[in-house]
């Protein structure tokens, strides 16, 4: 049963179930649909599919060791997602912030919420409503790359900005 | 010139001498000793005395377990059956002290266990085998068969507790996340199991991720973070009936790091509102919030101090991650380590004397413990990666989170005695985190 | 779940809950003491965890069986209205003798010497100089070891609490004739040996040895002084002065030969090596003196007795005195390695005990 089971309770149970959904946070970048929300029915072609956001226009950006700026990449990540929201206004958004194994547990849950938050004031300056716009931090306890090595961590100090479909939190 | 100086030097002999002289006759002869040694005190616990048939097994059963708490802190050294000379065939028999101080156990535990159905009792006495008299009185313990192992842990707490002359630390518990799956899936979920590892028991299934959970003063209660929500929260819950709540759970913030106050009425934590990390306060009962500060840095792991009345707690507001006290009302706080290098997550030891720590410096992390005005640093460990750091009841040893490097990188418990010796892993059916020690239970 | 579990379930949540409110333990330490150990097992804790979830009552320590999928969701873990109500109703089912059952916060044995246990026992806790003598019989290299008192008296037991039947059966079944001749086959014997000659030792002793230290420092003080008169003469009386002080001095001791710095030294390392010192410890925060008196052979005359400690809380200073007096027992087992011929300057040795190089807290 499991894994749909546990998918449907939280959907069911959960305010944007969808979004905490574990495969989200695996290496394969089609695995929003996992959960059965709205982004999988959709082709990374469609420009208004979540898909496209998150290939064509990146859902992540990432961060210099203890550090929430938002470099000049980021920005332009950003400034993409922010028009794609500013269209596509269906579509409430969670950003995720996240960090590197390097530090402990407590400061990277406050540190990935800087990141997070960050991300959600860039967006509310390029014009996204702060209603739809909700932060969570995952500290280092949901990394993408698993080496222990400044490649992997590089990877894993990021934020997300998570789709949540018609479900407000 | 020359002599002018040997005369001088001849006086001072002289006055020395004369001072030397009189010392040396003056009483008995003096001598200071000033170096010793650091060796484990050898003891013998030999298998205790079944009064009955049904003891049998359990007799064994319980001087083994002692044996296991004592040998473990790695102040004492087991002497093997194998080295007696006398053998203890009866509990109330005279012991050849002799026999026992040949073979230099310096301490002696003799012990005997009754059955009746599900009722054990287990009796002891413990020798100062060198003075040749008995380390207090003989103690005996009333129980259940089911409760053996509890037992055990209690007679050795006296054990320890009669020859240190500190309380012990082995008839308790500790609270941890366990953890399966690979590192970029990882399943938590909460359990408790006895301080050496056994009677591992769950607390939650692994639906949700769960952080950080913390033993109240009582061992009663447990305060955790959990991500039910999708948001971290805090929940408390209640270790006998596994009943929970959340605890604190405004809108658009999150909070973690929760602490206990000693009295176990209040809890200190960190929220996190618009991406700023501040610590808290709240009163249990009527759910009342007290902001301790209010900075743009992150403040988050604090801790109280045993006597309720100072906080300690990590900080980047320099530039790095430091440690700080305050006051437990909030108000100015002193930076108080000083090293290179970031702190987090210190902790108050329940001595009041110390505070334990993670630190992070060139690369590696280490558990260490300082004064509480942060001088005497000592680091006791270096791994990879370790976190996370409890204090024993009796505040002699520390457990942490050691997790190891790479892609199959999995986190464990350990302990470290404060002087840095001792260091051990504790054993754990899966992965392990994030370790709370209880008290001593009643 | 069956009957059995149900009151297992029941009971164990009323130990709990003695456990939690129960009453305090307090009392004065009875010779034997007895306690319950209400213990919440793995077992009853599983039964109530079986009362919310799955019925699965046994403990599986190692790993539970598919245990997400098993469970319910969080949601439902809560919910536990059968059991809580009935918590605290249980309370006097294992409870009853226990609450009476004083907590012991075990006095050091020392200072306390009162025990209704058999003859056995209670002789060498209330006689510390009884200490060294079985081990003298028994080991090859040990010598004669010298009693102070005549006799050790196997003290009458005073019961100074009337012990509770469980105590009493257990001291009442006496083996005490099994030990006593250990006590007295050994002790008696040694103890009038050598004390007397100890004693005239040290009346005729004393005047008869002139008294002069002669520690190195001297002699070379000595050379430097022939090669200048002059200083010679400054120092000399000095020189005199101290004499005379060693002589006042003497006249209340005894004016036996000093030990070298060497002998001295050589004493030292030998306590050093059986001092065992953990500096986590709070013993580790005192210094104890400690006085020790010595036979001609080297061996302990009696037992070595604290002078004074400093540091620490009582706990701790008890501790730091039993660590001295092993390290003092340990050592000297075969008797310390002293020149016979100053025997007097060694007799008596106060020793003090300093951790404090080897401190950590």
């Amino acid at each position: 049963m499991t894994y749909l089971a546990k998918s449907i309770l939280l959907v069911a149970g959960l305010a944007l179930a969808a979004c905490s959904n574990a495969d989200r946070f695996g290496n394969n970048g089609a695995g929003a649909g996992a959960g059965g929300d709205a982004a999988s029915a959709d082709s990374a072609s469609d420009p208004k599919s979540p898909l496209y956001f998150q290939e064509a226009i990146g859902d992540r950006v990432y961060f210099e060791v203890d550090r929430q700026t938002l470099d000049d990449e980021a920005k332009q990540v950003l400034d993409g997602q922010a028009s794609w929201l500013t269209e596509n206004t269906d579509y409430d958004v969670v950003i995720e912030g996240h960090a590197d194994e390097q530090g402990t547990r407590e400061y990277n849950l406050a540190l990935g919420a800087r990141r997070a938050s960050a991300v959600r004031e860039y967006l509310e300056s390029r014009g996204v409503s702060s209603d739809r716009l909700k932060t969570v931090s995952y500290g280092k306890e949901r990394p993408i790359e698993i080496c222990s090595e400044e490649s992997c961590y590089a990877k894993n100090r990021r934020a997300v900005t998570v789709l949540a479909s018609g479900l407000t939190g | 010139m020359m002599r002018l100086l040997g005369n001088l030097m001849m006086m001072l002999v002289a006055a020395g001498l004369w001072m030397s002289a009189a010392q040396a006759q003056d009483g008995p002869l003096r001598i200071e000793i000033t170096d010793g040694v650091m060796e484990p005190l050898p003891y013998a616990v030999p298998d205790f005395i079944p009064e009955n048939g049904a003891a049998e097994e359990m007799a064994e059963n319980v001087a083994r377990v002692v044996a296991a708490d004592l040998s473990g802190t790695g102040l004492f050294r087991e002497i093997e059956e194998d080295a007696y000379i006398s053998r203890i065939t009866s509990f109330s028999s005279p012991v050849e002290f002799a026999d026992w101080r040949a073979i230099n156990a310096q301490a002696l535990i003799t012990g005997s266990v009754a059955v009746e159905g599900e009722d054990v009792t287990v009796k002891f006495r413990i020798w100062d085998v060198f003075a040749g008299q008995e380390l207090g009185e003989g103690l005996q313990f009333a129980g259940t068969r089911s409760g053996w192992r509890r037992m055990a842990h209690k007679v050795a707490d006296e054990v320890y507790s009669r020859i240190t002359g500190e309380s012990g630390y082995f008839d308790s518990r500790v609270v941890f996340v366990s953890e399966t799956g690979p590192k970029d899936d990882r399943r938590k979920r909460l359990a408790l199991m006895d301080y050496d590892g056994a009677n591992v028991q769950y607390l939650t299934d692994s639906t949700s991720l769960v952080l950080a959970p913390r033993f109240s003063p009582t061992g009663d209660r447990v305060l955790y973070t959990s991500f039910e929500s999708g948001f971290p929260r805090i929940y408390i819950m209640d270790v006998a009936d596994v009943d929970r709540r959340v605890l604190q759970s405004q809108e658009g913030t999150m909070s973690f790091a929760p602490r206990f106050s000693p009295d176990g009425q209040q809890v200190v934590f960190s929220l996190e509102t618009g991406g700023n990390t501040d610590i808290y306060l709240m009163d249990i009962s009527s759910g009342e919030e007290t902001r301790l500060t209010r900075a743009p840095s992150i403040e988050t792991a604090p801790s109280f101090s045993p006597d309720g009345d100072q906080i300690v707690f990590e900080s980047d507001r320099s530039g790095s991650r430091q440690l700080y006290v305050m006051p437990a009302t909030g108000g100015d706080a002193q930076r108080i380590s000083q090293g290179s290098g970031n702190y987090g997550t210190p902790v108050w030891s329940p001595r009041g004397d110390m505070i334990a720590f993670t630190k992070q410096s060139k690369g590696r992390f280490h558990i260490g413990v300082m004064k509480t005005d942060g001088s005497a640093e000592r680091l006791l460990t270096a791994s990879f990666l370790e976190e996370g750091p409890t204090w024993s009841p009796n505040g002699r040893v520390i457990m942490f989170t050691r997790e190891t490097q790479g892609a199959q990188g999995q986190a464990g418990l350990y302990t470290v005695d404060i002087t840095g010796r001792n260091l051990k892993q504790v054993r754990t059916p899966d992965g392990a985190s994030d370790p709370s020690w209880s008290p001593l239970q009643e | 779940m069956n009957t059995g579990q149900i009151i297992s379930a029941v009971g164990h949540v009323g130990l709990i809950g003695w456990l939690l409110f129960g009453g305090q333990f307090d009392a004065e330490p009875l010779p034997f003491e007895v306690r319950d150990v209400a213990v919440i097992s793995s077992e009853e804790f599983e039964a109530m965890m079986a009362a919310q979830r799955a019925p699965d009552t046994a403990a599986d320590v190692a790993m539970p069986q598919a245990p997400e999928e098993d469970q319910s969701t969080p949601s439902e873990l809560p919910s536990l209205p059968d059991i809580t109500p009935e918590r605290s109703e249980p309370e006097s089912v294992e409870t009853p003798s226990t609450d009476e059952r004083p907590e012991p916060e075990l006095p050091e044995p020392q200072p306390q010497s009162v025990e209704d246990l058999p003859p056995e026992i209670a002789s060498p806790a209330e006689e510390e100089s009884a200490l060294l003598v079985p081990d003298t019989s028994r080991r090859p290299q040990s010598r004669p070891v010298e009693r102070v008192t005549p006799e050790p008296v196997a003290q009458p037991p005073e019961p100074e609490a009337a012990p509770d039947e469980v105590v009493r059966e257990e001291t009442e079944d006496s083996p005490a004739e099994e030990t006593r001749p250990e006590e007295e086959a050994t002790a008696p014997e040694e103890s009038v040996t050598d004390i007397t000659p100890e004693a005239s030792d040290d009346v005729t002793a004393a005047p008869r040895r002139s008294a002069r230290p002669r520690p190195r420092p001297q002699s070379t003080a000595q050379a430097e002084d022939e090669q200048d008169a002059d200083i010679a003469d400054a120092v000399s009386s000095v020189l005199e002065e101290a004499q005379r002080g060693e002589a006042e001095a003497s006249e209340e001791q005894s004016t036996a030969p000093a030990l070298s710095e060497g002998e001295a030294d050589a004493l030292v390392l030998a306590i050093s090596n059986c001092w065992n010192v953990d500096p986590g410890s709070t013993a580790a925060e005192v210094t104890v003196v400690v006085s020790v008196t010595l036979n001609r052979d080297g061996t302990l005359a009696g037992t070595p007795s604290l002078v004074s400690a400093e540091g620490g809380d009582q706990g701790a200073r008890n501790v730091a005195f039993r660590n001295a007096r092993t390290a003092i027992i340990a050592c000297g087992r075969g008797g310390f390695d002293l020149p016979s011929e100053k025997y007097e300057s060694w007799r008596e040795i106060e020793m003090t005990f300093n951790p404090e190089k080897m401190r950590l807290r």
